[in-house]
């Protein structure tokens, strides 16, 4: 009787106890999440700086049930419950893990032993002592301890219910359900932690019981598994642990976007890895780190495939990133250790082609190999971009006519200390500048040569930088084979691409003259410049500046000028020098000072329109002050502003007042370049001439669109009846299709040209119109770009 | 002896799971928090210390940790306490109790804690009540000049007491400090 009283008083206060419990507690099944996003349990007194992942790296389990079973539950009964649970997992489709039970065993210890257990512990087990995995945890279900390596590879796993606390049974009506509870364990011991995702169906991976519908996994306990066990992202996910790890390929599927959010820095991906992205990637400011060595890279593939990648760092990768026919926009980038930065491949059969701007593809160091930037039936526009220490800096094969600089923007890219700087094969025609449009690249420090053209690749590449200023020295590092051009001349005299840029608008721009005429005077200035004697080419320009008498030499003095001081404000205790306000200052030349106003009005990102029309107003009487300002505005509304009818009231500024200047005529292109195909015909139509029925003069216009695939229109006008030849040649002066042969009446023609059969790449067309008084033929040629 | 027994396990049957089934998701409330606690504290997770058992099959943690202010307990400021549990690193092997409470360096937490345990003679440490749901991590960041704190691993408004009430939070699910503070120490005071 006393016996029985005590007992009876033990089991009151264990009912209030649990009541108490009960009552405030739910019920807690140890720990992690079902899906990658909620990874936000760190292994205790870890300082490991942010969440992780822990998976398998086996694709096979044994586990082992204790002999004990579940409390009053048979063996025999809890081992078919554990396996029902154990199979829901593997019913996963997209997953690839799978599990056997071992024999019966007695093995009930939690500890880091290699077998992966599964008991009941019992009052008196370790489990529940000072600091064990139960102390303390009446309320608890239910507790998965897992042992993994620095590789976050699983390595044992045991499984811990609370058999003092619950009476466990098969039906989840009068306690805990054993099925369901090892449900949701086993997604523990697959590496999941608790799911954030409160809606029902509750995932099994939610944090709290929820009887037997845990038996059944949901479809946010499916993501989870397929992540972990088949890099499979099946639905939009946007990661936000600040360091995220892929321990096995990834694949995003079409239709599926994989997105990064502020809070993310870091994506460290292990040895061979690779993610596939066939849906969307969009990611900025990530860090793509190898997690120990070099993995495989992003593989973008698929038309309907695309990748956005903004102010990233891709390291360590065999491929940084692959492109294969799928859009691609990438930004401010450092390709990093890659053996191929960029890999480019049939970009040409893209809706549009990837453009790379403002990136960094270099190896730490130079050790002959790999590709910067890889082209194959690939064509993107390339800017502002530096390629270094490779084998090939920028390699191009098969109908692979990359960018570097258009018709709206300078090239400004730099490719150094490659074994090639550029390589060209196979109808490849890289596009670096003409003098009208693009240019001011730079290619030097090669071990082999700077560009190789070879097998029916035609270049051009004028007003870049080539690293000397001698013809025959810049001529040994360009390897053309037969059959090949590399159009290298005019060539800049500087480094346009060194910390000391351009100003923002230049002589050179506004006046579209040819660089090098002007550039010789100063020759000794830029090299004054590049070898860092600063003082000595400031006081050149400065006296150039206040002594000449020619205005080209002194606003190309200024130009100078600016690349001066921006290569004394890197030097100590000179951060703050400013040679434009000393010069505004003391210069009573309007014309120095209109342009040194214009070229900071350029330089203003907020208030530009506002900063030109004041220039505008004070110093428009200077002819080139105003087509400056009017050329700075109509590049400011059509690149920034995309704004065309305001950009074509700059243009008919250019053509009332300066009808005959070469700026005039790229603005014109620039403008036809638009999509405003109709007005633009129209407009081509009136520049043609004042009367359409009675031209006063011949005229050759740019061909519209420009560049185009495959087919493009000509115009040109006679103001007389006569014999024309229109014929278009390629880079190397090979005709390549004879337009017009024939007897042509006096007015305006319109001339289709379809390319389809002839590689991309620059395409001259020569009017030639026999006059009628035999006083001597019209002949005019104009640059147009075929670009498939 | 046998009825006995059986009569009690259906009574304890039915508190835990009738009610279960009704209050699955309630947890710890604040007001529960502040009642099981031997001690409430504001402190600093100054350092950690993983050690093996004899057998070398099993890892503990102590995290040491200074107290910057008292709010129940006679725990003293800048006194510095112990706080084990299982798991931890040793040669590059973790281990690791899913679901345990996390600690950072540095990190400035409110930890509600449970009475003083003896582990070894001499040697003496604490445990958190309710494991994550008894540590709020208070923001290192000031959010709109509010001080903050955010809860140990649980992304759910926290239950004030025995009513449907909740701890105010806002979207991002954090809760004022000086309001939190007041909360607790009206709870402890009651």
């Amino acid at each position: 009787m006393k016996n029985q009283n005590i007992t009876i008083a033990i089991s009151i206060l264990i009912i209030l106890m649990l009541s108490i419990q009960r009552t405030g507690a739910e019920k807690y099944m140890g720990g992690g999440s079902s899906y990658i996003n909620q990874q936000t349990w760190n292994v205790v007194a870890q300082d490991l700086g942010g969440p992780f992942l822990i998976h398998w790296a086996v694709p096979h389990i044994t586990w082992h049930l204790n002999s004990n079973g579940a409390g009053e539950v048979s063996f025999t009964d809890t081992h078919n419950a554990v396996s029902l649970a154990f199979s829901e997992w593997e019913s996963v489709s997209t997953s690839s893990i799978s599990f056997s039970s071992a024999t019966e065993g007695t093995d009930s210890t939690w500890a880091n032993d290699g077998d992966n257990v599964l008991f009941w512990a019992e009052r008196g087990d370790p489990a529940y002592h000072l600091a064990g995995p139960l102390y303390n945890s009446t309320s608890t279900l239910a507790v998965t301890v897992v042992v993994y390596n620095s590789d976050r590879e699983l390595l044992d796993v045991d499984i811990v219910f609370n058999g003092k606390d619950h009476p466990w049974n098969l039906t989840g009506n009068e306690g805990p359900d054993i099925q369901a509870v090892a449900t949701h364990e086993i997604g523990h011991m697959l590496g999941l932690a608790h799911t954030e995702n409160t809606s029902y169906p509750r995932p099994v991976m939610y944090f709290a019981y929820n009887g037997i519908y845990d038996r059944e996994l949901k479809y946010d306990d499916e993501v989870g598994a397929s992540f972990l066990y088949g890099g499979n992202i099946l639905q939009n996910t946007n990661l936000t642990n600040p360091t995220n790890f892929f321990y096995w390929d990834v694949t995003v599927p079409n239709g599926v976007s994989l997105t990064f959010s502020s809070a993310v820095n870091t994506l460290k991906i292990k040895e061979g890895k690779k993610i596939t992205i066939n849906g969307t990637i969009n990611a900025s400011n990530i860090s793509f780190e190898a997690l120990n060595s070099s993995w495989s890279g992003i593989y973008v593939s698929g038309s309907n495939s695309s990748a956005t990648i903004n102010n990233c760092v891709i390291e360590n990768a065999y491929k940084g990133i692959d492109i294969n026919q799928a859009y691609a926009n990438i930004n401010n980038t450092d390709f990093v250790d890659c053996n191929y930065g960029l890999y480019l491949y049939r970009t040409n059969y893209a809706s549009t082609q990837p453009d790379i701007t403002n990136c960094n593809v270099y190896k730490s160091s130079y050790n002959s190999s790999g590709v910067g930037i890889y082209c194959k039936y690939s064509s993107p526009i390339i800017l502002n971009t530096e390629v270094y220490n490779y084998y090939t800096g920028i390699g191009t094969i098969y109908n692979s006519s990359p960018l570097l600089g258009h018709y709206t923007a300078n090239g400004n890219n730099y490719l150094h200390n490659n074994y090639k700087n550029l390589h060209a094969i196979s109808s490849s025609n890289p596009f670096l500048g003409t003098t009208s449009f693009g240019g001011y690249n730079t290619l030097q420090y090669y071990y082999n040569y700077n560009i190789i053209a070879q097998t029916n690749c035609n270049i051009y590449a004028e007003n870049n930088y080539w690293g000397s200023t001698n013809s025959s020295t810049i001529a040994n590092g360009i390897n053309a084979y037969s059959g090949c051009s590399v159009d290298y001349e005019p060539f800049l005299y500087w480094n346009p691409n060194e910390s000391a840029a351009l100003p923002p608008v230049t002589l050179s721009k506004i006046e579209k003259s040819n660089m090098s005429s002007v550039a010789a005077d100063f020759k000794s200035v830029q090299e004054l410049i590049l070898s860092n004697k600063l003082e000595e080419a400031l006081t050149i320009c400065n006296s150039m500046i206040v002594e000449s008498k020619e205005s080209h030499v002194i606003l190309y003095a200024i130009d100078l000028l600016w690349q001066i001081e921006r290569k004394l404000k890197q030097q100590k205790g000179k951060e703050n020098v400013d040679l434009f306000a000393q010069l505004r200052n003391e210069s009573k030349n309007e014309l120095v000072v209109g342009y040194i106003n214009l070229i900071e009005a350029v330089g203003q990102q907020s208030s530009r329109i506002t900063s030109l029309d004041n220039v505008l107003s004070n110093y428009g009487s200077l002819d080139i002050i105003e087509k400056g300002v009017f050329y700075s505005k109509f590049l400011y509304y059509i690149n920034e502003e995309r704004n065309k009818e305001k950009a074509e009231e700059q243009y008919k500024l250019l053509k009332e007042k300066y009808p005959d200047d070469p700026i005039t005529e790229e603005t014109l292109f620039v403008l036809n370049g638009g999509s405003l195909l109709k007005k633009q015909n129209e407009f081509n139509s009136k520049s043609l001439s004042n009367s359409d029925e009675n031209p006063t003069d011949y005229a050759l216009l740019m061909n519209y669109p420009n560049p185009f695939n495959p087919t493009t229109t000509i115009s040109y006008q006679l103001k007389e009846t006569g014999f024309v030849n229109l014929i278009v040649y390629n880079s190397i002066g090979q005709e390549v299709a004879v337009l017009e042969n024939q007897q042509r009446e006096k007015g305006i023609y319109n001339i289709s040209f379809n390319a389809s059969d002839l590689p991309s790449g620059i395409y001259i067309y020569r009017l030639q119109a026999h006059t009628a008084d035999g006083k001597g033929d019209f002949v005019d040629a104009k640059k147009m770009i075929l670009m498939k | 002896m046998y009825y006995i027994k059986k009569s009690i396990t259906i009574i304890i049957l039915q508190i835990l799971f009738v009610n279960q089934s009704i209050t699955q998701n309630i947890e710890l409330s604040l007001e529960q928090l502040c009642q099981n606690s031997k001690a409430v504290i504001i402190a600093e997770t100054k350092s950690f210390y993983s050690y093996q058992s004899f057998d070398k099959k099993r890892v503990y943690t102590d995290i040491t940790i200074e107290v910057k202010s008292s709010l129940k307990g006679d725990i003293k400021p800048n006194e510095k306490i112990k706080i084990t549990y299982y798991g931890g690193t040793i040669n590059g092997i973790t281990t690791a109790v899913i679901g345990s409470p996390t600690f950072k360096k540095n990190q400035i937490s409110i930890l509600f804690l449970t009475e003083k345990k003896e582990f070894s003679p001499g040697y003496h440490f604490y445990r958190i009540v309710g494991d994550s749901q008894g540590k709020f991590n208070v923001n290192s960041t000031i959010i709109g000049e509010r001080k903050t704190v955010k809860r140990e691993q649980i992304n759910m408004p926290l239950k004030l007491n025995d009513t449907s009430e909740r701890v105010k939070m806002d979207a991002d699910q954090n809760i004022e400090f000086d309001s939190f503070i007041s909360l607790i120490k009206s709870f402890i005071n009651k």
